[in-house]
């Protein structure tokens, strides 16, 4: 009776223990070979075979499909550079330069990977379709009410992701650090 | 109480076999893979574009807008499959 109880008391453990240890890895998003520059954090071997086993299973569990390594390789970011995570109802400032790439997209997402209405039906900004600055730096801001410049409407969503993909770029696995990598600065700004 | 310590360190072991062979399994269980989510609006050995994502209807989360994207399944169990595109 106590080895029935005993052996019981161990599955539940372990079964509880094993299947939370699974959905906290997977809804918190932890992979290895992740590389983070500032806010961003991209997982390159996510498009080659090389993919590790918990990437796997988070792009086997939300169905999206991620940019191929020979492609290019796609940093997001749900927080800014002080760790405060975006809010639609606030301003956020990405500002400065990205890594060479020869095309670029910053796309505004909600958590689950929609993209977010607006009524000017803009999602995001191309490299090709940015107004820079004369040292080819640029400013962009994200913000629920309209601003002049390179504007990113958040339609007030309370929670959202940003997506920078860089397409034939460099950057890749090896590259570990801002100085190999530029990222641009992102900050949080006023709320209202 | 020596007994319930060994049991939950038994559980626990168990629980790591538990945590790894779900994270193993998991891909080949999913149902709602890229590959599921497109099977019921793809052709099998054709090329098809998806629809462009927007707010209300996307086929794929996090898909990039300024893109255009098009899928093939393909099933290589009867023949080999050749591809040919116009470049340029």
């Amino acid at each position: 009776m106590r080895l029935v109880l005993g052996s019981l008391f161990a599955f539940v453990v372990a079964a509880v223990l094993g299947l939370g240890a699974t959905w906290l890895a997977l809804s918190r998003g932890v992979a290895f070979g992740g590389v983070t520059i500032g806010a961003w954090t991209a997982w390159p071997k996510s498009g080659t075979p090389d993919i590790d086993p918990y990437a796997r299973a988070v792009v086997a569990q939300t169905g999206r499909l991620p940019v191929g390594s020979g492609d290019g390789v796609a940093f997001s970011a749900q927080n800014d550079d002080r760790g405060r995570a975006f809010d639609g109802r606030c301003e956020v400032v990405v500002n400065g330069t990205t890594p060479p790439a020869r095309f670029w997209t910053l796309t505004l997402y909600d958590r689950d990977g929609r993209l977010v209405a607006n009524s000017l039906n803009r999602y995001g900004f191309t490299s090709q379709e940015i107004v820079r600055r004369a040292d080819g730096s640029f400013e962009i801001v994200i913000a629920p009410r309209a601003r002049a410049g390179n504007w990113l409407p958040t339609g007030g969503v309370e929670r959202y992701v940003l997506v920078l993909r860089l397409y034939d770029t460099p950057v890749g696995v090896a590259s570990r650090t801002g100085r190999e990598a530029p990222m641009p600065a992102v900050l949080e700004g006023a709320c209202p | 109480m020596i007994r319930l310590l060994l049991w939950s360190l038994g559980g626990i072991l168990l629980g790591g076999i538990v945590h790894l062979a779900s994270v193993l399994v998991l891909p080949r269980t999913a149902t709602q893979d890229a590959y599921s989510r497109l099977e019921p609006t793809t052709p099998v050995n054709a090329v098809s574009a998806l629809p462009v994502p927007s707010p209300d209807q996307t086929v794929l989360p996090f898909m990039d807008p300024a893109f255009a994207v098009a899928v093939c399944r393909y099933d290589l169990a009867g023949a080999p499959l050749k591809l040919t595109t116009p470049v340029g």
